[in-house]
């Protein structure tokens, strides 16, 4: 009886599981969510990306403690790229400090040094990060001067909460056939009205980049 | 039997669990279904519609009008009927029909350069705030943010918050204007009216819930602090005074450092940690 009920709890689980990372899926989307110790944990982000990604049909795969040289390396292979944690115009950070450029001559790790065609599968990349879209030769810029269909950011500091619940609703709207635009915006209107109190914490500032930026990415699809 | 019974269930499991990950996130919940049924204390869809003409100041018959409508969101703050009238998006309050949300596409120009200076903008903001708040000559409105906004390939444009201030704190009564930088129209209306339902005295001097805001950060360089009094509504019918305590310190390796800790203005105690990411 123990090992009957146990087969079912493992067969939910599993799943479960694939709901999240489907088995086959001839697009990929990384999600990249730190978690850097007290009040910075932004592994819950990724998870959240991850599972709307799989309901749009990708081979969706999130991880919070990875160094930067893991999801350097599977860019090229990305049809959806998002990272929300620490960062700046110029860069962002994983767990153990390590970092992927925008634009960095002296480390390898650096979206500009990627060769033309590398990342022209990508459809969209997500930089949930303060400032990543400030300046000018910065994350959503360089991305999208390299291949990238669109990219999206933000040009001023955000705080965690709200930078947090604009992800969930970026990701449900993106799913519910909304264009990149669209779904950055909107997510911005509910990240207002739900901390109405506290104010926007910088997610008005959100920018967006690139030729695809009025493109729905559901169903499943890579970049042009 | 038992064994059958296992079956059955693990099947029914797989089947269940297939169903569920098939259907988008939405199906599963009220947010963004069809609810077509009228709130059963507030207005319907129908007087919803009426109200976003009167809005608009729209002419037109109703019937003439493209709507559409999205489904309901549920908000801390209440819930809102969600429509779109050609490319304009509206939310409309479900208990006191009140617009909540305007967004006005054809405003948005597609030169993105800034054409009209700050205060034109806000001008044009005031104006149309005065219109469409309907106690903002009666309240004590202040003019707490105006900011240029770059949404880049979205084009650019000005931020206004107007807050509501009785003895000092913030109330929940506020609106959010922004104005195309180029055209100097209005592109979207947030705006929210909420009776303050309770005793605006802190217990909490201001120094103290500052001290306490600077001890969730640890070491920090060069602080710096901004704190207010604001009411709070952490849940639907419940209020708070709260002190909203703003700190941004030195960057440490190209990092920012800070953001904004919420403090209980009547015991002290810490509400949020929301540093920056």
């Amino acid at each position: 009886m123990r090992k009957n009920r146990l087969c079912v709890i493992l067969s939910a689980l599993l799943l479960a599981a694939m709901a999240v990372v489907p088995i086959a899926s001839a697009y990929r989307a990384d999600d990249w969510g730190p978690n850097y110790g007290y009040a910075n944990d932004f592994s819950n982000d990724a998870y959240n990306a991850a599972v709307q990604q799989s309901n749009m049909g990708y081979g969706a795969y999130y991880d919070s403690n990875v160094p930067a040289s893991s999801a350097w390396s599977n860019l090229p292979s990305d049809q959806v790229f998002s990272f929300n944690g620490h960062g700046n115009s110029g860069g962002i950070v994983f767990y153990d400090n390590s970092r992927i450029y925008a634009n960095n001559p002296s480390d390898q790790k650096s979206i500009s040094k990627l060769t033309s065609g590398q990342i022209n599968d990508l459809a969209l990349a997500v930089f949930v990060n303060c400032n990543s879209g400030s300046g000018g030769s910065n994350l959503l810029s360089t991305t999208v001067n390299r291949g990238g269909d669109a990219a999206v950011g933000f040009t001023g500091e955000i705080t965690k909460f709200q930078a947090d619940y604009w992800t969930q609703r970026f990701w449900y709207r993106l799913n519910q056939y909304s264009t990149i635009q669209d779904a950055a915006y909107y997510a911005k209107v509910d990240t207002l009205n739900t901390y109405w109190y506290l104010g926007s914490g910088g997610i008005d500032t959100v920018t967006w980049q690139g030729p695809g930026v009025s493109n729905t990415i559901k169903p499943a699809r890579a970049g042009s | 039997m038992m064994k059958q019974f296992t079956k059955i269930s693990i099947i029914s499991v797989i089947i269940a669990s297939l169903v569920i990950a098939s259907f988008p996130a939405a199906a599963l919940t009220k947010e963004g279904g069809q609810d077509l049924s009228p709130s059963s204390t507030g207005i319907g869809i129908d007087e919803a519609k009426n109200r976003i003409v009167d809005f608009d100041g729209n002419s037109k018959n109703l019937n003439s009008l493209d709507f559409k409508y999205h489904g309901s969101i549920k908000f801390p703050y209440g819930e809102v009927y969600d429509f779109s009238e050609g490319k304009n998006r509206y939310y409309v309050n479900k208990e006191n029909g009140d617009i909540e949300f305007a967004y006005f596409s054809d405003a948005r120009s597609s030169s993105h350069r800034v054409h009209i200076d700050k205060q034109q903008a806000k001008n044009n903001a005031e104006i149309f705030a005065k219109e469409k708040y309907k106690t903002f000559i009666t309240r004590n409105m202040e003019l707490t943010e105006s900011t240029l906004i770059d949404h880049g390939a979205g084009g650019q444009e000005y931020a206004f918050v107007w807050s509501e201030k009785i003895n000092g704190v913030s109330t929940l009564n506020k609106i959010y204007i922004t104005v195309d930088s180029d055209n100097g129209k209005i592109i979207s209306y947030l705006a929210k009216e909420r009776e303050t339902k309770i005793n605006l005295e802190p217990n909490v001097r201001q120094s103290d819930a500052v001290r306490a805001a600077l001890e969730q950060f640890g070491n920090l360089k060069d602080s710096r602090t901004d704190a207010y009094l604001s009411l709070a509504c952490p849940e639907p019918d419940v209020q708070q005074l709260v002190w909203i305590v703003k700190v941004n310190a030195a960057p440490v390796d190209g990092l920012v450092q800070g953001g904004q800790v919420v403090v209980d203005a009547q015991n002290g105690k810490i509400i949020l940690f929301n540093p920056f990411n």
